[in-house]
């Protein structure tokens, strides 16, 4: 997979630039989903969203999510149609994929994998990063 | 030169110390002449608008100091509707509207939609100061002339 969309090293941060950043599970807490909320609505309101999952993070992304073994509402369904909504700036940490022993194979098609040298870029360029 | 700060506060008024910390910051803020616009309570922090909470006379009231600081220093209470409809905090007309017995939100705060704070990010210059102790080390700690600041 190729990587796109990295936004470029600048001194200055990109004007309505913001980015999201994801670092709590998926089942056990509401953060991610209110996180992944908080981007939609940013990407509605014109701003250029990086969506980036660090951590436990990651496991919002895990593609073989099933609906018979979990009461609520999946989160996976929401993350693949998040190119809708007009964020396709979605990253996962490589440096958390090597810690849980996850492929790119086990995730979303969607997302592209950045080291968390490039994150602390998005972090630095972006106009604000708020965290979940 | 006097700044104006957007404040979002994430973490919850009895797991975090997210509302203790923003608070002092405000304190410090208005003391050195700046000027607070709106403080947005998203997530877990939404719970302090509740006008059902009661603390232990001895303990610090939060809620009431919420709504002391946003009178005296002229800023709104902005509660988040969907995160406060999810925990129980409901205004009138969200009551009425579900057709429940009651509401629970303390009117000096008020209900908006995530829109609100998405506005207010764009809005707002430069980068955020983060208050959340367990950040990952790719969040920047600190920076000048910040004018969004969240306290998780």
């Amino acid at each position: 997979m190729t990587l796109h969309n990295i936004p470029q090293n600048t001194e200055q941060p990109n004007e309505g630039t913001v980015t999201i950043l994801i670092n709590s599970p998926p089942f056990s807490h509401i953060d991610g989903k209110e996180g992944v909320d908080l981007a939609l609505v940013c990407a509605a309101f014109d701003q250029t969203v990086n969506l980036v999952f660090v951590d436990e993070g990651i496991f919002h992304l895990i593609n073989t999510q099933d609906d018979d073994s979990f009461l609520d509402k999946l989160h996976d369904k929401q993350l693949k149609a998040l190119e809708y909504y007009d964020i396709s700036s979605v990253f996962v940490e490589s440096e958390s994929m090597e810690k849980y022993s996850i492929n790119q194979s086990s995730l979303l098609e969607t997302v592209d994998v950045v080291s968390q040298s490039d994150i602390k870029q998005f972090c630095n360029n972006s106009q604000h990063t708020v965290i979940f | 030169m006097p700044a104006s700060f957007t404040i979002l506060v994430s973490g919850s008024p009895t797991q975090s110390q997210a509302h203790l910390s923003a608070i002092r910051f405000i304190h410090a803020a208005t003391r050195m002449k700046h000027k607070i616009k709106t403080v947005f309570f998203y997530q877990e922090a939404v719970l302090v608008a509740s006008r059902f909470n009661i603390r232990p006379a001895d303990e610090f009231q939060l809620t009431q100091e919420w709504l002391h600081l946003a009178s005296q220093h002229q800023f709104e209470l902005q509660v988040c509707i969907a995160a406060s409809n999810r925990r129980g905090i409901v205004s009138t007309e969200e009551s009425s509207q579900s057709g429940l017995s009651g509401d629970t939100l303390e009117p000096g705060f008020c209900v908006t939609g995530l829109g609100q704070l998405a506005a207010a990010l764009a809005k707002t210059s430069k980068k955020d100061l983060n208050f959340n102790l367990e950040a990952p080390q790719s969040t920047p700690q600190l920076a000048t002339n910040f004018q969004f600041i969240q306290f998780k």
